[in-house]
């Protein structure tokens, strides 16, 4: 193995393929970094070109795309609140406070460097771990995939800064938002209105679009200024690149964590970034010592984010290189290119072809060192760019932006009405305190939780009790332990934090407080 | 007063979903109805919060924006987005952006600035209008009229 680790780093450093890997994290930053244009879609988009070329090279340029992709959705995440993919969800939870405080090259840097550790780690993941963890993966049957929703809804339990009844209120307005469309299982037509359009659900993106972007549209039309949103800190001026650098680097729990969260959610089929990236930030509050930081500005929520969101790119390709099952939408995109060439994924894959597999992950782990360079350079020119922007042109080209996001997912419409009713929505529950990222969560994990659960059901239909089957396998239970500690989790940190702060008053005195209290 | 309004709200809302339903298969309605009856039952909570507890307003503690600037917002966003299917991304797009940055200016706007504005719309409207549909070759909707 490690002689074709060797042979597929040589040919990763010939100049013609450091510039097809420069190319390929390029373009794909760009199409992340676009609200409505996936990574699924430009990976899809970049298929054709590719045929021309030989498999090595192919494969290479979607490898490097796909990598930058998950990469760009950050940048519009952190600075306009927009997240330019759904694996970027929870980077705008701290991202864009950042910005509102001024600090959004801090969060573009952590983006990067969390995005670099994160692509690494699963590229080694893959490398070492495929096999074992490929054959695991397919002990997750729809049970396993129920408990994995709910595991991923009681992050609402830490996302509700506020009230948790608002939370879990927002969190049901999501996936009831979710059944809309044909059911995943069965096939049932529901909650369409009379509108065929809505046969296909209310679309992720849009709705991304609507419940995090409107709102601040709104609000700055309304404000027309910039006070106290996106102000530039003179603190920032006076931190070198550098000096972030070293500090994002410092936090190697939180990547080492994230990552290996997002090579393992990477390697559940049909999971992906846009649940390892919430997951990530989730157990990244748990394990802060200061929870209540997370939502205001906390870099660690944009490392853990970003780590987790390119773990995915390594981590899915572990089930699609070595069993022939995607582990996310473009891998099943590049399943399809392999396939085109002849190649048959599975353990003979990496014997028969290993100097053209190995030459493609060795890509990939290239691909994430060029983002460092690239998105430093690029990502800090975007966020100045936008910084010097006047927020009377800030607005209406952040409308621009959201309005051909929604409408370029499907060529409709009835897309950007969907984003905008949404926004005003979002706006107005805002306004009685229930927030959008709870939403957002209930409708990302809605379809999954809903074919774990009708499936589990079906499947285990020949038992007395067909319900009993999601609490009684044993990864089920794993999984029910590691969902009630997450819900848990945040009154404990609560408590302790109240028990902290009630030790650290100093006593007063009695004839002190006797005094005060005749006062 | 902001719990009993945004509880009502969600129980309206369950209300609109709830006589929507019409299931063809034994399972179609399992999850949805949970959904709906849990909401719905959160909801209560809220209200009943609302009612009992006077002294939680309910409403965000952030900063409250202005009914002008509210409807300005609204509206802008709005004939915006309506005026898609007619007027096209392009002629949509440079005539809202135009008017928002007008909007946008606390100001009164000189021809200069209307000129300025005219020209900001145009580049970046544009620029956006040809990445997408000659790099990217995706659609963008059409003048109509």
């Amino acid at each position: 193995m490690f002689d074709l680790l060797g042979q597929g780093l040589l040919a990763n450093l010939t100049p013609a393929m450091l510039l097809l890997v420069l190319v390929g994290t390029l373009s794909g930053m760009t199409i992340g970094a676009m609200p409505g244009l996936s990574a699924t879609m430009g990976v899809a988009l970049l298929v054709p070109f590719t045929f021309a070329m030989e498999p090595t090279s192919g494969l290479v340029l979607l490898g490097a795309f796909y990598m930058g992709a998950i990469y760009g959705g950050s940048f519009t995440a952190i600075l306009v609140n927009a997240p330019g993919t759904p694996s970027s969800i929870a980077s705008a939870f701290d991202g864009y406070p950042l910005t509102k405080k001024g600090r959004s090259e801090y969060a573009i840097v952590g983006a990067t460097m969390g995005s670099f550790v994160g692509g690494i780690i699963g590229v080694i993941a893959l490398i070492f771990l495929a096999p074992p963890l490929a054959q695991f993966s397919l002990r997750f049957g729809p049970q396993e995939y129920f408990w994995v929703a709910i595991f991923g809804l009681t992050i609402i339990a830490s996302l509700a800064t506020g009230s948790l009844l608002k939370g879990l209120i927002g969190g049901l307005f999501g996936l009831l938002l979710a059944t809309v469309g044909i059911a995943p299982v069965g096939g049932d037509v529901r909650f369409i209105f009379g509108e065929s359009t809505l046969q296909g659900g209310i679309p992720l993106v849009p709705a991304l679009i609507g419940l995090f972007t409107i709102p601040e549209i709104i609000s700055l039309v309304a404000r027309r200024t910039r006070d106290a949103t996106i102000a530039d800190d003179d603190q920032q001026k006076k931190d070198t690149v550098w000096g972030m650098v070293k500090d994002v680097l410092s936090r190697w729990g939180n990547l080492l964590r994230s990552s290996l969260i997002g090579a393992a959610v990477g390697i559940l089929p049909g999971a992906g970034g846009s649940i390892a990236n919430l997951v990530a930030y989730n157990e990244a509050k748990r394990a802060s010592k200061h929870p209540e930081t997370f939502g205001t500005g906390e870099i660690d929520g944009v490392i853990a984010s970003e780590t987790a969101n390119n773990a995915t790119v390594g981590g899915g390709f572990i089930p699609t290189l070595t069993l022939g099952v995607p582990g996310t939408p473009p891998d099943a995109i590049i399943l399809g290119v392999l396939l085109l060439h002849g190649l048959r994924p599975g353990a003979q894959l990496f014997e028969t072809s290993g100097p053209l597999v190995y030459t493609f992950i060795i890509a990939l782990a290239v691909a994430a060192v060029m983002m460092v360079p690239v998105g430093l350079i690029a990502g800090r020119g975007l966020q100045r760019g936008i910084m010097a922007l006047p927020v009377r042109y800030l607005a209406p080209s952040i409308t621009v932006l959201a309005i051909v996001g929604a409408y370029a997912i499907r060529n409709s419409v009835f897309d950007v009405f969907i984003m905008l009713a949404l926004g005003v929505v979002a706006y107005l529950l805002n306004r009685v305190g229930i927030g959008g990222a709870p939403i957002v969560l209930g409708l990302v994990l809605g379809t999954i939780a809903e074919t774990g659960l009708v499936q589990g059901i079906l499947t285990s239909s020949g038992e007395d009790l067909p319900w009993l089957t999601f609490f009684t396998r044993p990864i089920s239970i794993v999984l029910i332990v590691m969902c009630v500690v997450s819900a848990v989790w945040p009154f404990v940190q609560k408590r302790r934090a109240e028990a902290r702060r009630a030790q650290a008053v100093p006593a007063v005195p009695v004839g002190q407080s006797e005094r005060g209290g005749k006062n | 007063m902001g719990n009993i309004v945004g509880g009502l709200a969600m129980l309206g809302l369950c209300l609109v979903f709830w006589v929507q339903r019409d299931y063809s298969s034994d399972n179609g309605g399992l999850f949805p109805d949970a959904v709906m009856i849990t909401l719905a039952v959160l909801s209560l909570f809220l209200v009943a919060r609302g009612v009992f507890w006077r002294t939680e307003t309910g409403w965000d503690a952030g900063e409250r924006l202005g009914w002008g600037g509210l409807a300005r917002a609204f509206l802008l966003l709005a004939a915006w987005v309506a005026s898609l299917p007619l007027l096209g991304y392009v002629v949509g797009g440079i005539v809202f952006f135009t008017l928002m940055a007008l909007l946008m200016r606390t100001e009164r706007p000189t021809l200069k600035n209307v000129a300025l504005d005219l020209t900001v719309a145009f580049v970046v409207v544009g620029g956006f209008y040809l990445a997408f549909t000659r790099v990217l070759f995706v659609n963008l909707p059409e003048l109509f009229i």
